[in-house]
């Protein structure tokens, strides 16, 4: 999976959940999208189901065991205080390409 | 949720359903024609179509977290999820107890019931509905000497219950802890003699529980009619 592949995978996710009512406003991703940290897309337990909806689809899409860590992504993106959509899929791509 | 027990089977998972509690509980829901799913270290004896079980050590993340993803995918949804899994622990005094005692105790106990409640809570999100029910044990509310640290890994069970359901509460799913006094298991078979005793004279109520009490606190619990009881610890045959 490349970046744009994963982007498009991240969108179909919020779209879905939006769907499903688990987060209350349609979100168009971009790479500078916030999801943790200030002015942040969703709030924590919906960035939660955004995550696992994200692990499912990757496992789905890949057939790669993938399990996002807190820890680990903030080791990973550690020199913003702020997460993006753009360092996550950069997250994405590394633990995919091990 | 639960009121479609008697036409569609509920999907009910079970930490430590080899023996004691567990086991009693595994088949308290087969009988009610749920749907099953158990771990444990060790296989399982128990034979039903309903029923599937795991080898899985709890405190185990990567297998917890597979074990219970592979019930979300084949199922779709848990509708309850039930953290028994714990570690016997033999009576000694604090002074006594090895950091190795401490690490066993808290993992089973404690990062178990974590792995476990924060897996299936993730799927329970999605489909913003679920019951989580933990145990921890009478030993939390009774601070007897020799059970320091069975008691204190029972106490993070509590505490991380309590706020699973804050965290939990939008999504319609409720978190509640039981903590039974004394069943008649292997776990209390184990404790000396003595330390029965003393933990019976302990108790409000100085008898052993029978496992109809257990089950039927928890079909409450599960019940659409307890959906307002969440972040609670429901302390059974003693006063804390």
């Amino acid at each position: 999976m490349n970046y744009d592949d994963i982007m498009a995978l991240m969108q179909e996710a919020v779209d879905s959940l939006y769907r499903a009512e688990l987060v209350e406003e349609a979100i168009k991703l971009n790479k500078g999208t916030v999801l943790l940290g200030d002015n942040s897309a969703l709030d924590s337990m919906g960035f939660v189901t955004f995550i696992t909806e994200i692990e499912e689809r990757v496992e789905d899409k890949t057939g790669i065991e993938f399990v996002v860590v807190i820890d680990k992504l903030h080791e990973f993106n550690e020199e913003n205080s702020n997460l993006s959509i753009g360092s996550l899929i950069l997250f994405i791509e590394s633990e995919i390409g091990k | 949720m639960v009121n479609r027990l008697a036409e569609q089977p509920d999907i009910i998972v079970i930490t430590g359903t080899s023996r004691g509690i567990g086991r009693i509980l595994a088949h308290h829901f087969l009988d009610r024609g749920a749907r099953v799913y158990g771990c444990s270290r060790s296989d399982s004896s128990i034979e039903d179509s309903n029923y599937s079980h795991a080898i899985v050590n709890v405190c185990e993340e990567v297998a917890t977290t597979r074990w219970i993803r592979g019930i979300g995918k084949a199922e779709g949804q848990i509708d309850v999820m039930i953290g028994n899994a714990s570690a016997v622990s033999v009576s000694t005094p604090l002074t006594l107890c090895s950091g190795e005692a401490f690490d066993q105790l808290f993992r089973t106990a404690c990062k178990g019931s974590f792995l476990a409640c924060r897996e299936a809570s993730k799927i329970m999100m999605r489909k913003k509905s679920g019951r989580i029910i933990t145990f921890s044990s009478m030993a939390e509310g009774l601070h007897m000497p020799g059970t320091g640290l069975y008691a204190a890994s029972k106490a993070a069970v509590c505490e991380l219950t309590r706020i699973f359901a804050k965290e939990l509460a939008g999504y319609n799913i409720t978190c509640n802890a039981i903590a039974p006094s004394m069943i008649e298991t292997e776990a209390v078979l184990e404790l000396s003699e003595k330390l029965r005793a003393k933990a019976l004279d302990s108790l409000t109520l100085k008898r052993l529980l029978v496992p109809e009490e257990i089950t039927g606190l928890i079909d409450y619990l599960v019940s659409p009619q307890a959906g307002c009881i969440t972040g609670q610890v429901i302390y059974m045959g003693l006063v804390k």
